[in-house]
């Protein structure tokens, strides 16, 4: 039986992903209460990129509004809570709005690319956002929804950064088997050219949608892990700010990639929390990084470490199309 | 082998499912400008027809007008005796029409596989495999590991476009086009740009196409564009000039004119 090798890049990066799901256990038994939440913080931060991530990586779309699907999914749940509601249906209720929202993005946005795709999530995120502050009666305005409790079992701190470790697992799975499907070909092929996309007979508008869906599902993940974790939802979170900033991180960490959103969160998550403490002007410092990063790697960290893995593999040899070039004119 | 007419002045056949395209006084207007003005073809299924004219004579404008990707101004456009002068690029791809395009319009980021797997799979209607991972073995997958073989870039599957020779970019424009497996298929100049030995490559590709399957080849190289036809549309200035058997068009003095320059 010839059973298939697996790759040496394939090797490396199960490898690493294994070491990162060993560390990510061990960390509440070694870190306090504080940074066991900060990486919680920055795992749910990763979940919402993702949700990006999976449409400027397959399909090219990127979103600016993002963080309005997630807060629809968070007022959900915080609403059903505050009206005493089974978890249940709370969930439901944080399901329901996520599907509208996804939705409503979907359908505005399903004729759309590039920057027309990015200005329409924008506007219908700050929609959410002016929802979110004026509907005072139904979300508290600016003053939120506040005391919505964790149900027993993620009380915790501790539990429910496992719970949020196990979301992204899940999620970061689910995205790759999108991204390996015939679906996610399609999205791909998308990207790289619509117009050879329709004159081979595909409904263009309907995978953008379908794509739409799928991203809308997993920011209302992020959402509902959003809410639980500061016990707390208010406009803020859907604000254009929150959407801009899960967009520096998926550009910072590898737009595609599957570990990009997780490595953009991380900094991000990290300059917000830990170097402002210390250094007052770390978003100017962020600010230099994201440039220095679409300068010098504009696939993102992710993707830069893994292009100049590629090149060491291929040092030595001649890039092909040169050599075919080359052949060409001979 | 099947043959074309070109309809001038009598009422155009409506056609039925034996005809693969009709094309009724099709005209394109772009504000003042006419690009098309009063084209009428009869193709029949299997029939061949080149469309020449110097640049700017309209040719690809017909090919857009034929996809769908544009609306005519007036005229009709039939497609196996259906008239489809109101239906979108998508719908009459999924009755058949495949094309090339002029400059190599290609997946760039995905594998030269990927590209014609990405076609194979087109409008096959099969949502149940929606979700299923893309596989090696694969119905879609085999097919287009086939078509490469049969374009002759059976070893570059792996391989990512841009690490595509011009002329290999050619060669997988026409294998996506032909891996759909259409009734009505548009060449827009895939010899552009091809060495002698490419160009040797692409005439027994096409030479090998199915019987039944019609197609309109636009080419500026008339020795190989006349072997392949049995017959040709001559356009001026996006006005039928001349229509005819390879033979006629080449003895024709108003194509020689166009083509040559000879205007007296």
């Amino acid at each position: 039986m010839n059973a298939r090798r697996p790759s040496t890049g394939a090797v490396v990066k199960g490898a690493i992903l294994a070491a990162l799901l060993v560390v990510a256990f061990v960390c509440p038994y070694v870190l306090g209460s504080y940074y066991v939440s900060l990486l919680s913080i920055a795992l749910i931060a990763a979940i919402l990129a993702s949700s990006i991530n999976v449409l400027a990586g397959n399909a090219g779309l990127v979103s600016l509004g993002h963080a309005g699907i997630a807060a629809a999914s968070g007022y959900g749940l915080a609403w059903a809570y505050r009206q005493g509601w089974e978890l249940w249906a709370q969930l439901g209720m944080a399901a329901l709005l996520t599907a509208v929202a996804s939705v409503l993005y979907g359908l505005i946005s399903m004729r759309t690319r590039g920057i027309s795709f990015l200005m329409v999530t924008l506007a219908a995120g700050m929609v959410v956002y002016g929802m979110a502050y004026r509907w005072s009666s139904v979300t508290g305005g600016t003053n939120g929804l506040p005391g919505i409790r964790r149900p027993e079992g993620i009380a915790e701190y501790w539990q429910f950064y496992f719970l949020v470790l196990v979301a992204f697992c899940f999620v970061t799975l689910a995205l790759i088997v999108v991204g390996r499907s015939s679906f996610g070909l399609t999205l791909r092929g998308i990207r790289d050219s619509e117009t050879r996309m329709v004159s081979l007979g595909y409904n263009v508008p309907l995978y953008k949608f379908g794509a739409m869906l799928v991203s809308g599902a997993v920011a209302g993940v992020a959402g509902v892990l959003a809410v639980w974790h500061s016990e707390f939802i208010s406009p803020v979170v859907a604000g254009f700010q929150e959407s801009a900033i899960s967009m520096i991180m998926v550009a910072l960490g590898g737009i595609g990639t599957v570990l990009g959103p997780l490595v953009g969160a991380v900094l991000v998550t990290g300059f917000q929390h830990v170097l402002s403490s210390v250094f007052e002007r770390w978003s100017t410092l962020l600010g230099l990084i994201f440039i220095l990063s679409v300068i010098f790697a504009p696939q993102g960290i992710v993707g830069g470490v893994a292009d100049l893995m590629r090149r060491i593999r291929r040092r030595g040899a001649p890039p092909r199309r040169e050599q075919l070039d080359a052949e060409f004119r001979a | 082998m099947s043959s074309v007419s070109a309809v001038s002045s009598s009422p155009v056949p409506a056609g039925d499912e034996e005809t693969a395209l009709v094309l009724d006084g099709v005209t394109r207007r772009f504000g003042g400008l006419m690009a098309l003005s009063g084209v009428s073809v009869v193709l029949p299924r299997g029939g061949r027809l080149a469309v020449i004219g110097p640049n700017g004579a309209g040719k690809t404008t017909l090919f857009r007008l034929i996809s769908g990707e544009m609306r005519a101004s007036d005229g009709t456009i039939r497609l196996f005796g259906e008239d489809v002068s109101r239906v979108s690029e998508r719908v009459r791809a999924r009755r058949g029409v495949s094309r090339t395009f002029q400059v190599s319009n290609l997946f760039a980021d995905l594998s030269v596989l990927d590209n014609v797997r990405i076609a194979a799979q087109a409008g096959t209607g099969r949502p149940r495999r929606f979700w299923w991972p893309v596989r090696e073995r694969d119905d879609f997958t085999v097919k287009a590991r086939t078509m490469l073989e049969r374009v002759g870039l059976g070893r570059r599957g792996a391989d990512r476009v841009a690490d595509l020779s011009h002329g290999e970019q050619r060669q997988l424009e026409i294998a996506i086009a032909l891996v759909v497996e259409p009734r009505l298929l548009l060449l827009d100049e895939p010899a552009a740009g091809l060495s002698a030995a490419e160009r040797k490559v692409l005439r027994g590709l096409l030479e090998e196409l199915p019987d039944g399957l019609s197609m309109l080849l636009i080419e500026h190289d008339m020795s190989l564009a006349l072997e392949l036809v049995d017959h040709v549309l001559c356009l001026d200035n996006g006005v039928p000039l001349a229509y005819g058997t390879p033979d006629e068009i080449r003895a024709n003095p108003a194509v020689q004119a166009v083509y040559l320059g000879r205007r007296d």
